[in-house]
This record gives structure tokens, C-alpha cells and sequence, in this order.
């Protein structure tokens, strides 16, 4: 279990993966790893049958995402995005998130207004994706810092997204 | 060995002689168990005829137990020590128990326990007597012993609540071969019978519960997307309105007895509406009246539209639109109440399906799986894949929560961290794991916490100790240390914050139910010299097969163990055969190890390999 994600599902190590192929790699091996398949088996084998399809599903998330599959390729190119060894953003990315957090706290949870900010979110999360796959595809590692600074915008993105879907479901 | 020899499920390298195999709805109201008999999944009934055995256990002054209709009886005239709906009480500590209409024993901390006339009792007992007596009622029609079984709980379960119903299963003497989220075991039995591909919606309305869980079926996959729920909400809730309602129109509720007495009056009443539109309600000395169905949908519209906020979230969580979903599956006896499926069919734009009786379709589900799990040929083969219902966290500075594996992640999960030691020469680390989607730690469930001893004194910050939590199958945490600079595996000790130890557990085996199933320590016996033929068969099954992957010393080393193994398989004391099958364990893991690396490799270049040798 030393391979890395890419390994385990037999995929090339590159960011822009087949997702459909790896739904479906990752189908094919939980069929015949989960611990279920063992329920007969000794407690050595359910061990490790429960280790495997941990394995297997963590990979599954890690690659599925691309925030986390750009985080996990860079970190096996040597790049850390954690945000402990870095803490500088682009300002203006900074201004234009406090000003969508002023219109969640002045909703005062209209739907409409929560909708229509998810929508902005969402788009710009995309336009941010499509840069994050040139950079990563592209020969060389020229564009993993670029793509490192990316990644932290889009991590930012997702949470504040996060917080959207809960304003739009009820609190907890 | 099964590590290796992957079959397909009804092409068993060994063939074996059907085992009996059992299906667990152990519910809040009501319990059922069902089989597989001739492919056909069927709940089976009591000496009279009764599928549904009240889950309501009565103590004795003189010790005896009456469970289901007996205690039933019981409930008016000896509220007390007749518990029902124990499954609220369930992996609970003291403070969320508080509103349990039973005495509660004051001392100590962690499970509860209840004070009856026979002593005190934890939930786990009260329900390993219901369990007891499901498994006598199989054994007794099937004539034989279950060889194991699949137990449902509500997909919205936290992990002190499954490890219970778990716990539950072991103090009644039955082998779990999985826990399956009620939900799950719903979609089996609609979708094995109906359509197999598609997005399914599971809304489970049951006594104590709510579940709503979005499934996606595809080519005997069944996988859970999302799932969500209010584990303290259900047909209780609405006769606990019911009654309110009555009392502000002049009941009058003097003792326990008479409060207990006016809740079946509104279950009853609340049951007579679903067919009928008004009925009289008579409760002897404390109320009299009468229900409409109008006043009733009254009074229950604000809990049916409580279950209607989790239903949204899982589409959320799911990414899924109403219009996406196929079917909607109603569970659950309280989604017999027409304003429930009224609510339900406008919420989701479409007829739910209930064709399948809503008591029963779970431990149908559950019947089918449990089949598949014994290995009986013919099951149909399927994999079900839960998630996690509820975010695994750790507790950080400023009693902050940082998650570490979110809800809706499938399982198993797991999830490495590392942590190091703030002070000089510091030998020890204390985690605290809780679970819930909130950032305080005070507003999460505490699980356990977790003392990892034995670090090597280094100066602060330089110690790099891993800690791996993992989460099985049956939604189960378990948690390893290892420190990295020097490889020192820690010693882990846990303090589960409300369940029981393995003591406790075991102290009640010897207690109370396993003597009246026969003699406890021949049952313990029993499952290590199984447990020992198990592990060698696999071992010595595993050496014939991959000998090339040995290295040296590695089959002498395990011949051995398993020649050691033999001998104390004789003998009669089963912490020894324990001990014998961890020695074994330990000569052939890093082989295990190695085997399976090759088998996954093997298995996901599909023939390209053994065309290649």
C-alpha cells in the first residue's frame, strides 16, 4: 500500500485524469476489496480488507476533487500547499471575497440572494478550474506555483461555498 | 484462501451446506427478524402468528425477563421496570437521558444505566434481551444455530449508537456479520425486486428516528450519496404531541402509569386514522374526546416539517435535483400516516412507493444481505456501500473541532494525522475525538479520548507520532499510533465516553443472558477454536499458494505458530487460543501484506499479468 492514488487505480500520474474511468476502477477494486467479500475470512483478512477499501475510497475523494487531486499532484511534485507555509493572497481576490461575505451576513437569509451568490461562486470556481488544468497539463513544472496560489483561491472558494450551502439547507 | 482466490459469491471454492443466516431489524417500537428460505426473503413469526415483537423488556424482582407482548402487558401497571424504546437511551450518556421516563442510576460517568427491581441495566442489556429473543424464535423455526447475522441501525446513527447495538448483539450471543444502515437495507429489498438501476430517495419515518438517505443503484452497486436525519424524531414524538394537545384540553396525568397509559391511547388513536377520519378517544378516568384527522395533521405538521430540512440537505450534499430522482421509498410505520405521505409526495414531486410493508421491508433487506454475507449460494450478488453519517473530528486548541473525515464520506475511511509534543521531554499525548458537524467541541458527541503513552523523550516539536483513524464497514472508529522517528508503535489507551469496555461487556456475558443460552465460556471457547481453524487455513492455504513470496525464515516461523496453535486448540482455555492466533497473526501480517499488494496489482491489470509469468 506504498503506491500513490494515481498507482492504486492504475491511472498516469498527471492532473487531468478520465474521471469516468477512475468511478469505474474504483468500483471494480471495492468489489473485490470490501470487507463484506471477507465476512467468512479469518480477522487477519478483514484487517486488511478494511485497510484496502479505506485505501480505495480515500483515493477515490482525493482524486475525484480537483482542489484536492491539484493539492495531491503538487504534493508528489515536492509543492506543499498548506496554508502554514504561506499565508499571502492576492488582495483583490481577498476584497472580492469580504464583499460576498457582506451579502451572505445582509441576506438576512433571503434565498434569492443566497442563489444568486452561489451561481457567482460557482462560475468563478470554474473559470479557476480550467486555468488550474492548462497550468497542470502544461510540459514542465512552470505554471505548480502559479497553480499552488490557484489552489489555495479555489480551497477558499469551496469553504465559503460550503457556508452557501448552509445558508441555503437551515442550520444545523 | 479468500485473500487470493476472489470468487464470484455462489461459486464458493469450498461448498459448503447452507447456513442459516438472519436478518435484524432491531427497532425503536417494534423488532423483526426474516430469512432467506427456498430465495425467497420472509419474516418470521412467533407461536402466534405475530411478525413484529415489541421491543419492551420487563425485569423481575426474582431476575426472570419478559420481552415483547408479555412486558407489553406490564407497561400501565409496572411502568418502571418495563422498558420500551430503549433504542432513544442507546450509546447515550446521563444528560441526554435525563427526559427518559425511567430511573436512572446516579453513579458514575459514561453509559447509562436504569434502576429496575432486578438492578441496574444499560441499554445494551435491554436490548441484547430483545435480540436473545429474535434468535430463539429463528432457531427454533430454521432448527439450527444462526451462523450469523446483518442488524439494521438508522443510517443517521452516531458511533457510540452502533458500537451499543453491537455490544447488544455480543451479550445475546449472535455473530454480526455487518451493521446496514436501515435505509440501505430498504433500497435492497425495493430495488432487488424492482427496477435495478436509478436514483432512490429513502425517507424512514420509524418510533424514535428519522432517516432520509439518496441512493444510487447501478449494476448490484448500491451506493449511498448522502444521508441525513434527526435521531430523535418519530411516531413517539407525535404521541407525545397528541398527548400535550389532550392535557391543554383538560387530561389530567397524576403518575408515570397514567402518563405512559395516555401515549398508547394517542398511538392507538393516531393508527385508527389512517384509515378512518375521526375517531372517539376514551382513556379511563383521564380523558375522553374526540380526533379528527384535520387536528391531528394539525399537530403533527411542525414534525413531519422538521424531517423535510434533512431531505433537503442530503440533495444538497448529494448534488442532486428532485426531478433527478426515480423513486421515493417510504420505511418506517409512521410513514403509514396519510398527511406523512401527503407531505412527503409534495416534497418530492411524486407518488412515494410503500407496496412493501413499511415494518418489514428492513429486515427483508437486511435477510437478503445476511444470506449473501454467509456465503449461500444462489444470494444475489450485490455490494452496499454506506458513509459515515455524521463528521469524525479532533479536538484543537480553544476547544475548536478540526474534521478529519467528513460526513457522507464513504466507508470504510480512514485518515492519518500527525501530531507532535509542545514540551521537553514529553512521553505522552492525550486526543479527543468527537463526532458532529458543528466548530465547538462542547457542541459535537465526545467519542473517546484517546491517551497515547511510550513516546521516546525528545525536545518539543521533534517527536512525529502518526495517528491513523480509521472507520470500518459498520461505521466503527478505531484509532493506531506510531511514532516516525524512531518507529515506536505507542500504546493506545481509549475512554469511550459513553460506551462500555470490553470488562463490562464481558461481566454482563457472564452475568445475565449468556447463562440462560447455555454456558458462556463454552460459547467464547467455541469462537477462538474457530476463529484459530480460520486463521491456519488461511495461512497454510496462502504458503501453498504464494510460496514464491516468501522470505527466509517466514514459513518456518509460521509453521511454528501454527504447529504451537494446534496444541492450544486441545486445550480449554480460550484467552490462550486468543493469544495463539495474534502470534500467528503477527508471524504472517507483513506476508499478508506483501500477497495482497501483488493480488491488487494482479486484479487491476486484470489477465495482462498472468499473461506475463
Amino acid at each position: 500500500m506504498v503506491k500513490n492514488y494515481f498507482e492504486l487505480f492504475d491511472l498516469p500520474v498527471r492532473f487531468d485524469i478520465d474521471r469516468d474511468e477512475l468511478a469505474r476502477k474504483h468500483r471494480e477494486l471495492i468489489r473485490l476489496w470490501h470487507p463484506d467479500r471477507f465476512a467468512q475470512g479469518s480477522d487477519q483478512e478483514r484487517r486488511l480488507a478494511v485497510e484496502m477499501s479505506a485505501n480505495l475510497n480515500d483515493g477515490l475523494k482525493v482524486l475525484r476533487e480537483p482542489v484536492d487531486r491539484a493539492r495531491y499532484f503538487l504534493s508528489l511534485n515536492g509543492v506543499s500547499t498548506d496554508e502554514e507555509t504561506d499565508t499571502s493572497m492576492d488582495v483583490a481576490f481577498l476584497l472580492e471575497q469580504m464583499a460576498w461575505r457582506e451579502r451572505l451576513e445582509d441576506s438576512g437569509g433571503d434565498q434569492a440572494v443566497i442563489e444568486a451568490l452561489a451561481a457567482e461562486v460557482e462560475a468563478l470556481a470554474a473559470r479557476k478550474e480550467e486555468s488550474l488544468t492548462r497550468m497542470l497539463t502544461a510540459e514542465g513544472t512552470d505554471g505548480f506555483s502559479a497553480a499552488r496560489k490557484l489552489v489555495r483561491e479555489m480551497q477558499f472558494l469551496r469553504r465559503f461555498a460550503h457556508e452557501l450551502d448552509e445558508a441555503q439547507t437551515g442550520v444545523l | 484462501m479468500a485473500l487470493l482466490q476472489i470468487s464470484e459469491p455462489g461459486q464458493s471454492p469450498l461448498p459448503h451446506a447452507r447456513r442459516l443466516a438472519a436478518g435484524i431489524d432491531l427497532g425503536t417500537t417494534n423488532s423483526l427478524i426474516a430469512t432467506v428460505r427456498d430465495g425467497q426473503a420472509q419474516v418470521l413469526v412467533d407461536a402466534d402468528g405475530c411478525a413484529l415483537l415489541p421491543s419492551v423488556v420487563r425485569f423481575h424482582a426474582d431476575g426472570g425477563v419478559s420481552v415483547g407482548q408479555a412486558a407489553v402487558a406490564a407497561e400501565v401497571e409496572d411502568p418502571l421496570n418495563t422498558i420500551a424504546s430503549v433504542k432513544r437511551l442507546m450509546g447515550r450518556g446521563r444528560t441526554e437521558a435525563a427526559a427518559s421516563p425511567y430511573r436512572l442510576m446516579p453513579e458514575g460517568e459514561g453509559a447509562v444505566r436504569l434502576e429496575t427491581v432486578a438492578g441496574g441495566k444499560t441499554p445494551v442489556e435491554v436490548s441484547a434481551h430483545v435480540l436473545q429473543s429474535l434468535k430463539v424464535r429463528a432457531e427454533q423455526t430454521l432448527g439450527g444455530e444462526l451462523a450469523g447475522v446483518v442488524i439494521t441501525v438508522p443510517a443517521y446513527f452516531d458511533e457510540p449508537q452502533r458500537q451499543a447495538t453491537k455490544d447488544a448483539a455480543r451479550v445475546a450471543g449472535l455473530s454480526v456479520l455487518r451493521l446496514l444502515s436501515e435505509p440501505t437495507a430498504a433500497a435492497v429489498a425495493y430495488g432487488l425486486d424492482r427496477n435495478p438501476e436509478g436514483l432512490y430517495c429513502v425517507y424512514d419515518l420509524g418510533g424514535g428516528t428519522f432517516d432520509v438517505s439518496l441512493l444510487r443503484l447501478s449494476q448490484g452497486v448500491f451506493e449511498v450519496l448522502a444521508t441525513g436525519g434527526d435521531g430523535m424524531l418519530g411516531g413517539d414524538d407525535m404521541d407525545v404531541a397528541l398527548a400535550l394537545l389532550w392535557e391543554e384540553q383538560g387530561a389530567k396525568v397524576n403518575s408515570p402509569s397514567q402518563a405512559r397509559q395516555l401515549l398508547r391511547s394517542a398511538r392507538c388513536a393516531r393508527e385508527r386514522l389512517t384509515m378512518d377520519t375521526e375517531t372517539p378517544v376514551e382513556v379511563p378516568d383521564i380523558f375522553s374526546g374526540c380526533l379528527t384527522r384535520a387536528a391531528l395533521d394539525q399537530v403533527i405538521d411542525p414534525l413531519i416539517e422538521r424531517t423535510l430540512i434533512p431531505c433537503r440537505r442530503v440533495l444538497k450534499d448529494a448534488g442532486v435535483r428532485v426531478a433527478d430522482i426515480n423513486e421515493v421509498v417510504l420505511v418506517g410505520g409512521a410513514t403509514r400516516t396519510p398527511r406523512v405521505r401527503e407531505k412527503v409526495g409534495a416534497f418530492f414531486r411524486r407518488e412515494p412507493l410503500h407496496d412493501i410493508d413499511p415494518d418489514q421491508v428492513v429486515a427483508i433487506g437486511a435477510a437478503r444481505q445476511a444470506d449473501l454475507l454467509v456465503g449461500n449460494v444462489g444470494a444475489t450478488d450485490m455490494l452496499l456501500l454506506d458513509v459515515i453519517p455524521l463528521s469524525l473530528g479532533l479536538e484543537i486548541m480553544g476547544g475548536l473541532v478540526e474534521k478529519i473525515i467528513p460526513r457522507n464520506s464513504p466507508i470504510p475511511a480512514s485518515r492519518a494525522q500527525e501530531f507532535t509534543t509542545y514540551k521537553d521531554g514529553q512521553t505522552a499525548l492525550a486526543i479527543h475525538v468527537v463526532q458532529g458537524e458543528r466548530d465547538l467541541v462542547s457542541d459535537c458527541r465526545s467519542l473517546a479520548q484517546f491517551s497515547l503513552r511510550g513516546i521516546p523523550p525528545m525536545v518539543a516539536g521533534a517527536a512525529r507520532i502518526r495517528v491513523t483513524f480509521q472507520v470500518d464497514a459498520d461505521g466503527l472508529l478505531s484509532v493506531t499510533a506510531r511514532e516516525l522517528t524512531r518507529g515506536v508503535e505507542s500504546e493506545i489507551t481509549v475512554k469511550p465516553s459513553f460506551g462500555l469496555s470490553d470488562t463490562d461487556i464481558e461481566g454482563m456475558l457472564r452475568d445475565s443472558i449468556a447463562h440462560a443460552s447455555g454456558d458462556a465460556r463454552a460459547r467464547v471457547l467455541r469462537e477462538q477454536q474457530v476463529e484459530a481453524d480460520r486463521m491456519i487455513e488461511a495461512v497454510e492455504a496462502a504458503m501453498a499458494h504464494d510460496g514464491a513470496l516468501l522470505i527466509d525464515g517466514e514459513r518456518e516461523g509460521m509453521m511454528a505458530c501454527i504447529a504451537t496453535l494446534k496444541d492450544l486448540q486441545k486445550g480449554s482455555d480460550p484467552g490462550v487460543i486468543r493469544d495463539g492466533v495474534a502470534a500467528l497473526d503477527r508471524a504472517s501480517a507483513s506476508f499478508a501484506a506483501r500477497r495482497m499488494d501483488m493480488s491488487l496489482a494482479k486484479s487491476i491489470k486484470g489477465h495482462s499479468v498472468a499473461e506475463f509469468q
